[in-house]
């Protein structure tokens, strides 16, 4: 069984975003000094597709990329997080979830595909659409905030976080399965590893070739900040937390 | 323009945010409702009292009373050409079905919408919150998820009289997933996202071994519990009272957190709640900064203290 996991490369979510300081209209939010890394949820993904196939449940991983040239390095820790197979198909502008999902789709037209594990959603553009979108193109199952997943045959059973409690279903392979923080922990990348990867195939795929128009029908016209929060008082003691509580009426 | 609100499913019963999206919904114009999956019925009776929406369509067929995101986008995808905008609130349920219905539609989706302007503009929160980027509102159909808290309802009294309720009675089978179960979280107390006081608990709650603390200030103030990611990794509280960018975003009148540093995801949750109150032993922790109250105190003195009051 091939698997196949789609990763996205965003700004380093640890470090603060800030608008762009230049006069410059329109003003755009600051990203050139903030380091990429894999989505945090796409390295749940790859997580829980290397797991299965060290459990000799998958054959092969191959991860898979629509983004610009400097994605490339984090495509390699991603071979050396244990991807067989890294394809990258480059694209330096911005394009919409329809486009990723088309272009992924083709991809899976050349290969035999059983199992796409995504994340749940990119942190940087918080969309979370690309996972389902890519199941409904292909007429595939999904199962979407996955913190459970076993695989038997030709079914994967989950386990589910949705509003309120969890929710067990099963799903026919082929199908799509986005990703919980809570589904596992990821590896990091060993020394050894990282020097293993370097050896790892890496191949390059253009769009138009896959016969997909790199298109964005969802143009942001306008960035800015949000409204700021009205300056912090220092409170000196319980009871002058207490007394603001009860003036407000919270606390009776 | 005409409007398609798809009513959430909260383990199998009405969601009240379901009202969340009639408020955004009628930014564009009529709203009509789609009641389907499990206890479609009730779902339908509840919606058709919401001021505001016009007509209620719904699914009786078994095959949309189980909870299949497959089935129901087959239904949905059908209904499509007949409306401009097709609608659900940024729940769970929501975020998986919206997608999945624009893509067969040849469209994409605009998720976690925030603002809708009298000129139909968009605005939705990116990085986190730090950036609030606007689209225009692309060509019909438009695949919309809203967050209910930006969208208030209080303006949508209930209906003297009941909505129209139309039965759709055709059968949708993809045979993909198959629901097995549904598991209630542990959490016992109302939901923080519609709570109008929310008690949130962090790592700083490790020390005690539990979410007791949190439980009590919040049964003492009739509050919803919260959580930041780090107390649901410890196993304090469970996944879905995760309160930030990967969780819940809430927006109550009063937000109280209990020794959480304040990392920017979970910032993003809270950026919509009116008085935020921060108690933490650490006087430069970063939700003292974003707080309209700071209250630099050990949590297992200064809590028991108010709770004596
Ligand atoms: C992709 C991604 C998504 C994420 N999504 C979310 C999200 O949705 N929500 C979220 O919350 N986090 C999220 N996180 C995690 C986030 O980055 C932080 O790690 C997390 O919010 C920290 O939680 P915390 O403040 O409770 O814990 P800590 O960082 O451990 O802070 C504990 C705080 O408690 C204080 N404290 C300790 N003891 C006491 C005491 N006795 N009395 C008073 N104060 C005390 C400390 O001073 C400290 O400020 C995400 C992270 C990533 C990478
Ligand atoms: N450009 C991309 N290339 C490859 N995979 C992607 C890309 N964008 C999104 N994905 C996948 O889709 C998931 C959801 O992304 P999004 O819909 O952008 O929030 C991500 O976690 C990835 O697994």
């Amino acid at each position: 069984m091939k698997l196949l996991v789609p990763i996205k490369m965003v700004p380093n979510p640890t470090l603060p975003v800030r608008m762009s300081r230049d006069t410059a209209t329109p003003q755009k939010p600051d990203l050139k000094d903030i380091p990429l890394v894999i989505n945090p949820f796409d390295e749940n993904a790859l997580e829980e597709a290397v797991l299965l196939r060290e459990a000799q449940i998958a054959s092969n991983v191959t991860v898979i990329s629509v983004g610009p040239d400097s994605w490339v390095s984090e495509m390699r820790t991603a071979l050396a997080l244990g991807a067989d197979k890294a394809v990258h198909i480059p694209c330096d502008k911005q394009v919409s979830p329809l486009t990723i999902a088309k272009c992924i789709k083709q991809f899976i037209a050349l290969e035999d595909i059983q199992l796409i594990l995504c994340g749940r959603q990119g942190v940087d553009a918080d969309n979370g659409s690309v996972g389902p979108m890519l199941a409904a193109l292909l007429g595939w199952g999904q199962a979407t905030f996955v913190s459970k997943l076993s695989v038997n045959g030709n079914l994967a059973t989950v386990k589910r976080e949705v509003d309120g409690g969890t929710q067990e279903l099963t799903l026919p392979l082929p199908a799509v399965i986005t990703t919980d923080l809570s589904l596992n922990t990821p590896r990091y990348a060993s020394l050894p590893n990282i020097m293993l990867a370097k050896r790892k195939p890496l191949e390059t795929l253009s769009a138009q070739k896959l016969g997909v128009e790199l298109t964005h029908e969802l143009e942001i016209i306008k960035y800015q900040t949000p409204p700021p929060r009205p300056p912090t008082t220092r409170l000196n003691s319980v009871a002058e937390l207490e007394s603001i509580l009860s003036k407000k009426g919270f606390l009776s | 323009m005409k409007v398609l609100l798809v009513i959430g499913d909260r383990l199998g019963e009405y969601d009240p945010l379901t009202v969340n999206g009639v408020a955004a919904g009628l930014h564009f114009g009529d709203v009509t409702v789609l009641a389907a999956g499990p206890n479609s019925q009730k779902k339908a009776d509840k919606a058709a009292q919401i001021n505001g929406v016009k007509e209620v369509l719904l699914a009786t067929h078994p095959t949309l009373q189980k909870p299949s995101v497959e089935n129901l986008a087959m239904l949905v995808n059908e209904l499509t050409p007949s409306f401009d905008i097709i609608l659900a609130v940024t729940s769970t349920f929501g975020s998986d079905l919206i997608p999945r219905v624009a893509a067969l539609a040849n469209s994409s989706p605009i998720t976690g919408v925030w603002a809708i302007a009298k000129d139909h503009t968009l605005t939705r929160p990116i990085n986190a919150g730090a950036v609030l980027a606007q689209l225009n509102l692309p060509k019909p159909p438009v695949f919309l998820t809203i967050r209910p808290t930006a969208f208030p309802a209080n303006f949508i009294s209930n209906n003297t009289r009941k909505a129209k309720i139309t039965v759709i009675d055709k059968s949708y089978e993809c045979n993909l997933s198959q629901h097995k179960t549904y598991t209630p979280s542990a959490n016992v107390r109302p939901d923080p996202v519609s709570a109008k006081i929310v008690v949130a608990g962090g790592g700083g709650l490790q020390a005690g071994g539990s979410f007791e603390l949190v439980e009590k200030l919040a049964d003492r103030l009739n509050a919803a519990v919260g959580a930041s990611r780090t107390a649901v990794d410890m196993g304090l509280a469970s996944n879905d009272l995760q309160i930030g960018q990967t969780g819940r975003c809430i927006a109550p009148d009063l937000y109280i957190a209990l020794g959480i540093s304040g990392a920017i995801q979970h910032l993003a949750g809270i950026k919509d709640a009116r008085m935020i109150v921060s108690i933490n032993s650490d006087p430069n922790a970063p939700l003292h900064g974003a707080a309209d109250f700071a209250l630099t105190a050990d949590i297992f003195s200064a809590v028991p203290e108010l709770l004596k009051k």
